[in-house]
């Protein structure tokens, strides 16, 4: 594995690997277009993300490194974005671009027995104490930077995601709360009050879907200033919201409000009407 | 007709404490509302007027004694909910509207689950008793941006819209100038003669007294003193 940085400075990930769907299928990467490169020559598959950036199509060449030149006979393309920045070639293409030919850093095994593995993994670690067996299950996790990147930006956007929907709810939670008075208004002119406690569940809800839609325009905008002014880290970021991911975030966020507005409602319809009319 | 089906609500040995027994805000009372008369709650500010009414209006559980209506006991009853949204009109001393609805919609909310009528008869209710208490121009405006008097005279109509037997009404005059006082008493006195609906005016406004077909002057959580009228 080697790393490139553009003249834009984004960085660019080179994966040498003997067999490209091996790559593929652990990375969860489809070929678009093209084929899978050979071997023996001096090919390489983009993401078609990289192509189209650095303004290249399949069957064009590019240097690699200083008289070596990669001819690109497929794209691929990613589900994570993050996966949008390799060049995947073969491992000796890779060996002879970064001067180090002969080198490995690492080998796939496959087993006769895959029940085996695990025994099979000890008697390696134990008999070649400078090399490190791992099941293929496990390599997701160990591919070393671009996976240990991807994976600390998955955990901080879960962390932000936790933190808005911990705002959110805590929001949610008080604006019910303040309502505790209409809520004995309504039980005090003889409102059923489980009708009480869906009115302002459905309530919540909308409020935060229309909340929801200001934050997806937000992230819409944001976006593409991002993209227009930070051209080097417009490659790291997806080209459009996807729909996916708008439906995500409006689910989320009904549910987020749905779920903040029952616990307060609740117990406001089981508040004495009296206590809950007092409330300010 | 005997006496006993003229009673409305009979109410014996009511208490209520506050703060583990220190405040006796209702303290022994006992009373007997008959159908079709307009009672006055008269008493100093503390003496537990809001607190009875509260208890007779099921929006507070007595520590002891018991409520009759129409002969059953409110423990005895299956909903308070449907009994309150059936039978009882409340008239808060703090009005007590939904700040986000129009005076309109906020009579409406007393009907939403009250079957005792036809959706044109609905209709028609709410826009008669809007007529009755002067917000015929006023109906559509926000209950927040209204005047005090425009408020109270709002909760009059949501709490008369579905013809409750009994009216349960703290300070109903409690922040309207003397001419608005009379007014909203006037329509409690004239609804009492046009669908036979008791009501109870807790107050210490002595203009309300002259209204009333019997007083009763509480003092100190219970009742000193009854009075009748006529
Ligand atoms: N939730 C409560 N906790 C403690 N004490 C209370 C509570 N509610 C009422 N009290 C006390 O009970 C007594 C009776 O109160 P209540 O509100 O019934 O009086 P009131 O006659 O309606 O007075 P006002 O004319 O000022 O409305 C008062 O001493 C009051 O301080
Ligand atoms: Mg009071």
């Amino acid at each position: 594995m080697g790393k490139i940085r553009t003249s834009k400075g984004a960085v660019i990930y080179m994966v040498g690997i003997r067999d490209f769907w091996q790559v593929a299928h652990k990375l969860n990467l489809t070929l678009i277009q093209g084929r899978p490169y050979h071997n023996e020559y001096l090919e390489a598959v983009l993401s078609s993300r990289l192509l189209h950036v650095n303004h290249l199509e399949v069957g064009d060449t590019f240097p690699a490194a200083n008289d070596i030149n990669l001819t690109i006979v497929g794209a691929y393309s990613a589900w994570l974005s993050l996966m949008n920045n390799m060049i995947i070639c073969s491992d000796t293409a890779l060996q002879k671009i970064l001067g180090r030919p002969g080198k490995t850093n690492m080998l796939f095994l496959t087993l006769h027995d895959p029940l085996e593995s695990d025994k099979i993994i000890e008697r390696i670690n134990k008999k070649y104490p400078n090399l490190r067996a791992l099941p293929s299950r496990d390599l997701a996790s160990q591919i070393g930077t671009l996976t240990s990147l991807t994976k600390m930006l998955d955990v901080i956007a879960l962390i932000a995601l936790g933190v808005a929907i911990i705002i959110l709810m805590s929001t949610f939670v008080m604006a019910t709360y303040m309502r505790m008075r209409q809520i004995g208004i309504l039980s005090a002119i003889g409102w059923p009050q489980p009708m009480i406690v869906v009115l302002f569940v459905i309530e919540s809800a909308f409020l935060s879907i229309a909340g929801g839609l200001v934050g997806l325009t937000l992230s819409a905008g944001i976006l593409i200033a991002l993209r227009t002014f930070f051209p080097n880290i417009a490659f790291y970021l997806p080209e459009t919201l996807s729909q996916h991911v708008m439906l995500m975030s409006l689910l989320m966020s009904i549910v987020v409000g749905a779920v903040a507005a029952i616990l307060p409602a609740y117990q406001a319809v089981r508040k004495p009407i009296v206590e809950a009319l007092r409330d300010e | 007709m005997n006496k006993s089906s003229q009673i409305l609500l009979e109410a014996t040995h009511l208490k209520k404490t506050y703060d583990g027994g220190l405040v006796q805000a209702v303290h022994d009372v006992s009373i007997t509302l008959e159908k079709g008369k307009l009672y006055v709650l008269s008493g100093r500010s503390g003496c537990g007027k809001s607190t009875l009414l509260h208890l007779l209006g099921t929006l507070d559980t007595p520590d002891s004694g018991t409520i009759h209506f129409e002969g059953k006991a409110f423990e005895s009853m299956d909903s308070l909910t449907r009994f309150r949204r059936e039978n009882l009109g409340f008239i808060f001393q703090f009005h007590h509207l939904l700040p986000l609805l129009s005076l309109r919609e906020n009579v409406e909310t007393a009907l939403v689950f009250c079957h005792k009528f036809s959706d044109t008869e609905h209709r028609e209710r709410v826009d008669s008793i809007l007529m009755d208490v002067g917000l015929e121009d006023r109906m559509h405006q926000y209950a927040n941006l209204v005047s005090g008097g425009e408020r109270q005279r709002a909760a009059i109509a949501r709490a008369l819209v579905t013809h409750p037997k009994l009216i349960l009404a703290d300070e109903p005059t409690g922040n309207v100038d003397s001419i608005t006082a009379k007014a909203i008493m006037e329509i409690l006195r004239n609804r009492i003669q046009d669908e036979e609906s008791t009501v109870l005016v807790a107050t210490h406004d002595p203009l309300v007294r002259a209204y009333a077909d019997t007083i009763f002057y509480m003092e100190d959580g219970h009742i000193q003193r009854v009075e009748n009228a006529h």
